[in-house]
């Protein structure tokens, strides 16, 4: 076993065989975007006959290079997964991420914020456009820069999410005057009095659903919005605050970065634990900060009256910008 | 216990992030080694004269590289006789100037052309200045380390350590001249694992530094400094390196500080972080000497901080 070859092939087989485990057990999203992941069981595949080759070629006879120190890293991640099993990012990694994702989505709502943008009111299509059609074929104007993106391949993506993630969307919801594709997104605004219908941020369309929050806060104030998702200590409201979020994955876990809703005041029920999963239950209001760097006040949505119980993580912690 | 988790994860992210793009780097590498016709290559570089810089510049909108996938490219080049400055604008200039790359830029800075402009124009500009820097102080010794430069034996098919001539036990001396098809693919197979594996092994290791780096250093910190007015450029610079993002995220990082840094900051923190990060630097350690590696280094370093200051409008 001194020689280089054999530990070359029986890196590719084992690393081969541990991205196929991933993808079999729809582990992959942990760690990236599905957009991302998409070509990674082919990847898995090429790998595999590539070790079928190293081998026999070994086979065939054939001395080559000596193992260093350094080979020891084509197994550590592979000893390191087994045995640390990272499930999802840790409440303290949540929290010091900081409110840079809510900053983003300020931020792309140019202008004032009580003027609807025409940015704004594209981002919001898109989620809106996704709820009412999972499939492709209602895609809307916005949607065309997706599928520029690379690797996008929302056929064998879709195929990989786990089932739970297709929950179809909120059944109470009413179409606001706004047009077709924002049916189901959204429980009608103002509603008619005695009528109770929550609006429940789904993690499929989290990020469409948050923009459309972050960019116009105050059209949204008044709604009763519930979440699930990990609590973190966040001053940005409140010296000593609170944010529930989900962690927004672009790429890969290294970019990941929280985005959710902060809620005020009192906070009902279960009493808040760093790091810990909470379904939250609030009425949507909207407070100015400052956000670092930046000189004038921003206008943020905020959860008010909010009611704290004890939910389980997830099956999928992460929420990804584009639909999926 | 969670640290050491989440230092876990987003090592294991990186790097599945990575291997499409090393595997991408791999299998262009061994295609120049095994599918092109012998010595073919070689004419062709030592033809590239006097427009080689500015076309190696530019080479990265036709070859789709990013930063990982870049490197193996141009060290087979190097082997094959590429005039180093040659090899050293294509090293610094591809990654920015890549399609997916624009694409993604695009995407992430819907509206805002000064970032997809302002990458590939600094990327192209780092690319020449980096090329006459090393044309002029390096000249046209070649920039491999002396193991690596054995990489240009004949039979020329599998290099185990970075560059390496492996002695094969059976010959393929033969192979490359009138060669089966099947024993071309083969040649091409084992060229690419070796490739793939050889890098993969220095951006694992690079990788486990970035990801330490990200979980054990407070981001705050860096954001912190990324408020002063003279240290936002370099700190988001530190912080683009130190993150070991993809060429293709690094973009929509940037784009989660809009707004809350100032737009040179993010230009600085995207563009360097997509030409440079920890686990490219040790690969190109592993196989550049390292006075080479510092004046590129130092080139991109100088290019990049000129262009976060110079940046055109402060921000939104």
């Amino acid at each position: 076993m001194r020689s280089l070859g054999v530990w070359r092939a029986l890196f590719l087989l084992a690393n081969a065989l541990a991205i196929l485990v991933l993808w079999a057990y729809g582990a992959l999203e942990v760690f990236l975007n599905p957009r991302f992941a998409a070509p990674l069981p082919w990847v898995a595949v090429l790998l595999l006959a590539m070790g079928l080759v190293e081998l026999g070629s070994l086979a065939r006879g054939g001395a080559d290079g000596t193992v260093g120190i350094l080979h020891v890293f084509w197994f550590l991640p592979l000893v390191v997964g087994l045995v640390v099993r990272p499930g999802n990012l840790s409440g303290a990694f949540v929290g010091s991420r900081g409110p840079t994702a809510a900053g983003r989505l300020i931020a792309t709502a140019s202008g004032p914020q009580e003027q609807t943008s025409e940015a704004s009111s594209d981002d919001f299509l898109v989620s809106d456009g996704a709820v009412v059609q999972a499939d492709s074929s209602a895609r809307v104007s916005a949607d065309a820069g997706t599928d520029s993106m690379p690797l996008a391949s929302s056929v064998s993506v879709s195929s990989s999410i786990p089932s739970k993630a297709q929950a179809p969307p909120v059944p109470s919801a009413e179409a606001p005057s706004e047009g077709v594709a924002r049916a189901s997104a959204w429980c009608k605004h103002p509603q008619p009095p005695g009528a109770v219908c929550v609006d429940t941020l789904k993690e499929r369309f989290w990020y469409g659903q948050m923009l459309a929050l972050y960019t116009e806060p105050s059209r949204h104030r008044g709604r009763r919005l519930h979440l699930v998702g990990m609590a973190t200590r966040d001053a940005t409201v409140e010296p000593d605050g609170w944010h529930v979020g989900r962690m927004m994955v672009w790429c890969c876990a290294a970019d990941a970065s929280p985005l959710g809703l902060h809620p005020v005041g009192r906070i009902e029920g279960e009493p808040l634990e760093e790091g810990r999963w909470v379904a939250v239950e609030g009425i949507l209001d909207t407070r100015k900060v400052r956000l670092p760097g930046l000189a004038e006040e921003r206008e943020i949505p905020v959860l008010r009256e909010a009611t704290a119980t004890p939910a389980p993580a997830p099956q999928m912690e992460n929420v990804f910008p584009f639909d999926y | 216990m969670t640290t050491i988790s989440d230092i876990a994860l987003v090592w294991i992210a990186i790097n599945l992030e990575a291997v499409p793009f090393v595997l991408l780097g791999a299998a262009l590498a061994a295609a120049l080694e095994t599918l092109v016709p012998a010595g073919r290559l070689e004419r062709i570089l030592a033809a590239s004269g006097r427009a080689g810089i500015p076309v190696a510049s530019v080479l990265g909108f036709v070859v789709p590289v990013c930063d990982c996938a870049v490197f193996p490219v141009v060290r087979k080049l190097l082997s094959k006789g590429w005039a180093p400055s040659h090899a050293t604008a294509f090293l610094c200039a591809s990654a920015s100037l890549s399609p997916a790359v624009i694409a993604a830029t695009w995407w992430a800075f819907p509206g805002d052309s000064r970032m997809v402009v302002g990458r590939v124009v600094v990327g192209i500009a780092t690319g020449w200045i980096a090329g006459v820097l090393v044309r002029l102080v390096w000249g046209t010794a070649s920039p491999l380390r002396t193991r690596a430069q054995v990489a240009t034996c004949s039979h020329g098919h599998h290099h185990p350590g970075p560059g390496e001539c492996r002695a094969e036990g059976h010959s393929h001396g033969q192979e490359r001249s009138h060669g089966r098809v099947v024993d071309r693919m083969l040649a091409f197979v084992r060229s690419m694992s070796g490739e793939f594996a050889d890098n993969m092994v220095y951006v694992l290791a690079g990788s486990l530094i970035a990801a330490m780096a990200q979980v054990l250093v407070p981001r705050e910190l860096l954001l912190s400094l990324g408020e002063h007015p003279v240290l936002a450029v370099p700190a988001m610079m530190a912080l683009g390196f130190a993150m070991c993002l993809c060429a293709h995220a690094d973009a929509f990082v940037a784009a989660t500080f809009v707004g809350v840094l100032p737009a040179g900051a993010l230009f600085a923190f995207m563009s360097f972080g997509g030409m440079l990060d920890a686990k490219n630097l040790l690969l190109w350690m592993t196989s550049f000497r390292p006075k080479f590696v510092g004046w590129v280094v130092l080139a991109m370093v100088v290019v990049v901080l000129a262009a976060g200051f110079l940046f055109p409008g402060a921000g939104p």
